[in-house]
This record gives structure tokens, sequence and C-alpha cells, in this order.
């Protein structure tokens, strides 16, 4: 029996409303979410600094510490998210709802965009105020539609990730720190990811973080495109057919894996 | 007397067990080992490219073994203090073995300081590869002559001893915070971060943090821990201080904070317990 639609949007609705809503009822997990990354990227700014390096780079480290907020989303509030819910007895409630998983998925995923875009607006205030970045955007309207679909593409890996990690138990916590400091060095987010080597980059470009980054900085710092590993236009051609491809093996890959649940018993197995 | 310290030790010892089991035993030992590098080592990649191939690092004769050998050894401090949130949190709320622990004749401040002192372990394996790394493919400039081994070994001593003390103030404090428990422990350990210059001297820091470095025991263990294996003194704020100095800030300042850990502990430990902190679950 096919859900109706209106039901499908409410569940996206409620889904997120406790990353919208929910988690900023609790005050001091607000001030962390902001603070906490603050610290790291600040760090990475003094490094600039001590190595006299030109100024841009530290707009560089900005921009890659306000997308962090969103990989590190990804990982744990999506890729691990059904790990937490197995853990808590909410999986089985989301299985037995007369709902779309799709719906859940989508839910998770714009509410942790909410979430992560108060880290990444608080850090381009640091960017701007604390350190003095000055961005020099040639395009307002192509760095949003630029943020935009790397955010579409980015939330379709975490919605993949997502089903690919359901019947993981604590090794899936422990994958997602391990995807942590390789893909910051891999995809760029503290320095331009041209300076890793063209095959290591285009590579990393699995990651649309990778691609996302290089166009906004194209776009916000004119002496980026010096560093750039492809032309704007390409990036973001590359990155829409990566959020249609990530969209569809997400849905596919849910499939595939509650039915695998379902048969091998490990949907609700908890404490592995 | 004698009867409590082998009981105290006893529970110190498996409760390094029981961190490193449930640390360790989710997969081979192998894979463990590949896990348990791979973020330190990718962490000082990342520094290893912003010297040598974005920055081009033709700077202070020095500064990329400064950078290096600070972000190492400050795996210790990471890895404890951010393990120790979720380490509470795991016993409180997701296993819910923490008012089992407390019917156990054990001392917890004991048992606190044995689950931190294995996440040390652990870091020992990421601190030694991420040196040995350095060496092979980075050109780490080391010189196993040039070691002061009394300081160095003082100083990693010294300090870890004072990141354990930490380790169990922040546990303490996360007994009786259920909710903020890891973001506690992770600003912590962020602050020492960016704070004790680690990865850059503390001079280029703004005033006000200069300060707060300053006061950090943490960036006098990095200080020591260079000078006893680089022998360099590349901080002005710094270099004015002998080696005996830093020698005593180090020592007076662990024992203090061990002392304040095992007052502080005591007091959160008491105040769970009269606040019924010690089986909340605000994990659903």
């Amino acid at each position: 029996m096919k859900t109706r639609p209106a039901t499908n949007l409410r569940a996206i609705w409620a889904r997120s409303y406790v990353r919208i809503v929910g988690a900023n009822r609790e005050l001091s997990w607000v001030f962390f979410e902001i603070f906490l990354p603050l610290l790291n990227v600040s760090a990475y700014v003094f490094v600039y600094r001590a190595l006299e390096a030109p100024p841009e780079y530290e707009g560089y480290v900005i921009i890659g510490g306000a997308m962090l907020a969103y990989w590190l989303n990804v990982l744990w509030s999506m890729a691990s998210q059904f790990y937490w819910e197995k853990e808590m007895g909410n999986l089985e409630l989301y299985l037995m709802a007369p709902i779309s998983r799709v719906a859940i998925l989508l839910g998770m995923a714009f509410g942790g965009m909410f979430m992560s875009s108060v880290r990444a607006l608080a850090i381009l205030a640091m960017g701007v105020f604390l350190f003095g970045v000055d961005f020099q955007v040639s395009s307002v309207g192509g760095l949003l539609g630029t943020f935009v679909i790397t955010l579409v593409a980015l939330y379709g890996l975490g919605m993949l990730l997502s089903s690919l990690f359901m019947l993981l138990g604590r090794e899936g916590w422990h994958l997602s720190m391990v995807l942590q400091e390789p893909v910051y060095l891999a995809s760029g987010f503290y320095f331009p990811v041209k300076f890793l080597g063209l095959t290591t980059a285009f590579v990393a470009s699995l990651v649309p973080l990778t691609l996302g980054m290089d166009a906004m900085r194209q776009l916000a710092f004119p002496k980026a495109s010096e560093t750039a590993l492809l032309a704007v236009h390409w990036e973001v051609g590359i990155l829409a057919l990566l959020a249609a491809l990530f969209l569809w093996l997400a849905v596919r890959s849910l499939e595939s894996m509650e039915r695998r649940g379902r048969e091998s018993g490990r949907l609700t197995l908890k404490w592995q | 007397m004698a009867v409590n310290l082998r009981r105290h030790l006893a529970t110190l010892r498996f409760g390094h067990y029981l961190g490193w089991s449930i640390e360790a035993n989710w997969t081979h030992p192998v894979v463990f080992g590949l896990y348990s590098i791979v973020r330190p080592l990718f962490a000082s990649l990342i520094l290893v490219f912003i010297y040598r191939i974005v920055v081009r690092g033709d700077l202070q004769a020095g500064m990329f073994e400064f950078l290096y050998v600070g972000n190492a050894f400050f795996v210790y401090v990471i890895n404890t203090l951010s393990g120790i949130g979720m380490m509470i949190f795991d016993d409180r709320e997701h296993y819910q073995m923490l008012k089992y622990i407390y019917l156990a004749p054990i001392r917890m401040y004991w048992y606190i300081l044995g689950r931190s002192a294995a996440k040390i372990t652990i870091s020992t394996g990421a601190v030694v590869i991420t040196l040995v790394a350095g060496l092979l493919f980075f050109d780490l400039d080391l010189s196993w002559s040039a070691i002061d081994w009394p300081l160095l070994i003082f100083a990693i001593v010294s300090g870890l001893l004072a990141t354990l003390a930490v380790g169990v103030i922040l546990a303490g404090i996360a007994l009786i915070t259920a909710m903020h428990s890891f973001s506690t422990t992770e600003a912590v350990a962020g602050v020492f971060y960016l704070a004790s210059g680690c990865i850059y001297p503390i001079d280029i820091l703004p005033g006000w943090l200069q300060v707060v470095a300053k006061i950090l025991p943490f960036t006098y263990w990095m200080e020591l821990v260079r000078r006893g294996m680089l022998g360099a003194r590349l901080s002005p704020a710094l270099a004015q201080h002998t080696n005996g100095t830093l020698v005593a800030v180090m020592a007076v300042s662990t024992a203090v904070l061990l002392l304040v850990s095992h007052a502080g502990f005591r007091m959160c430990e008491h105040g769970a317990r009269r606040w019924g902190k010690l089986d909340q679950k605000t994990d659903h």
C-alpha cells in the first residue's frame, strides 16, 4: 500500500523538527555547536599566520571550517544516525510507521542542514569580524547556487551512508571517526585541493565538498582561481551529477539494507 | 593502607583492561591498530601539506619540527579528554552499567583513572607511529644525540599525569552534567589545542589568549617536550624560562592538578549521587 504524500511530508517535518526545534531548546548545545568548531578553525588560521601565508589562505580556512560543520553533521547525524536509533529503540518505530523510509532520511537531512547552518554562519561571522577576512564575492547568486547544489549532493551522500551503515554496530561509529581527518585532508578543508595532485583531488571529488569548496573559494576570492582544480561551471555540473547519483543510490541501498536487516535479524540488534 | 593501595591499583588495572577492551574488541587487532593511527596521522599530514606544499615553508629553522612534534604529542590530550565525556555517557546511559560499578567494592576515582589510562595507552601507539612516519617520510629533523632524555622523560611523565588529572576532573563534571558531557570535554580539549601553542608559538596569539596560554600547564608541557626532543626554543615568550623553571612549573602544576582531581571528583561524585544523576538517561 502506497503512503499518501501528505503523510510523508509530515514525517519529513517530524524528523527534522527534532533537529530544527528540539535541539535548539537546549541552549548549551547551541553554544557548544557554535563554539567547538570555532576553536579548530581558529587554530588553523593561527597556523597560517605563524607560517606567514598570504591572507587569502585564512579565508580558505574559514570556508573550509564553515563547510566542515556539514561534513561532521553528515558523518554523525546522518551516516551513523541509524546506529543510534537502533541503540535507543527508535529504528523499529520508524520501520513500523506507515511512512516511507526516505521521508525519515530526508527529515534527518533537512534538520541536519539547519543545525549545521547555524555553526557555519557563526564561523563565517568569526572569519569576518575576528580575523578580518575580506570576502570579494564575484557572484552572490552563483555562490548561493553552488552552496545549495553542494549541500544536495553532500546530503545525498549522507543518505547513502546512512543506509549503508544501517546494519553496522560499533564499527559504524568507528568508521565515522576514521572518515574525519582523512577527508579533511583529501577534500582540502584547509587548503586548495589542487595541491594534493590531480589524481588525489579527482578521487577526493567523490565527496561533494571537495568540488563545492573549490568552487565557492573561486567565487569568494579572486586569487583562488590560480589554485583551482576546475572552472566553476564544470565543478557545479559534476556536483549536480553527483547529487542525482547519490540520491538514487541512497533509495536503492536503503531498500536493500532494510531487506537484508530483516532477513538477518540485525535491525534491532543492540550493543553489538 | 597497603591493602587499600593494592585494591586501588587493582581497580586501576581492571579499569584499564575494561577501557582497552571497549575500545579495541569491536574488530580485528590489525584493523584496530590502523584505526587508532589514522586520525592523528592524517591530522599531522594536514600540517605537513600546509607547511611543505601550500606555504612552501622556508621560515625559521625548526618550525616544521616545532609544529609536527607538538601536534604528535597533543594526541594524548585530545584523545584522553575528548573520550572522557563519551566514556561516562556510555557507562551511564548507553550500556547503563554505571550504577552496577557503584555497587562494586571499588573507588570510582581509581576506576576512572584506569579507563583514562587505557586512552593514554592507545594514544601512545598513535604518537609513536606519527613520529616514526615523520622521520621516515617527512624529513622530520630529529637527532637522537640531541635528545635530552632526562628532560624528555620528565616532560612525558608529568604531561601524561596532568592529562589524566584533567581527564578525571572532566569525568567528575560529566557525572553531574548529564546532557553536556561530550561537549564540555571536547570544548576543554579544543581550548587547550588552541591556546597551548601545540602547533604554533603562543606569540602569534592575541594578547588575551597569550595570558590564557601562560596559565595552562599544557603550554609548558609542550615547550618541555620540544626542548627535550629538539632542543629548540622557538617561542620568544617562553624562551626566557630556563629548563629548571619549566620543570618546576610542570611539577607543581601536575601535583596541584592531581590533588584537585581527587578532591574535585569526590565533590562531583557526591553531587551526582545527591541529585540522582548516576542513572539518568538523556539519549531519548
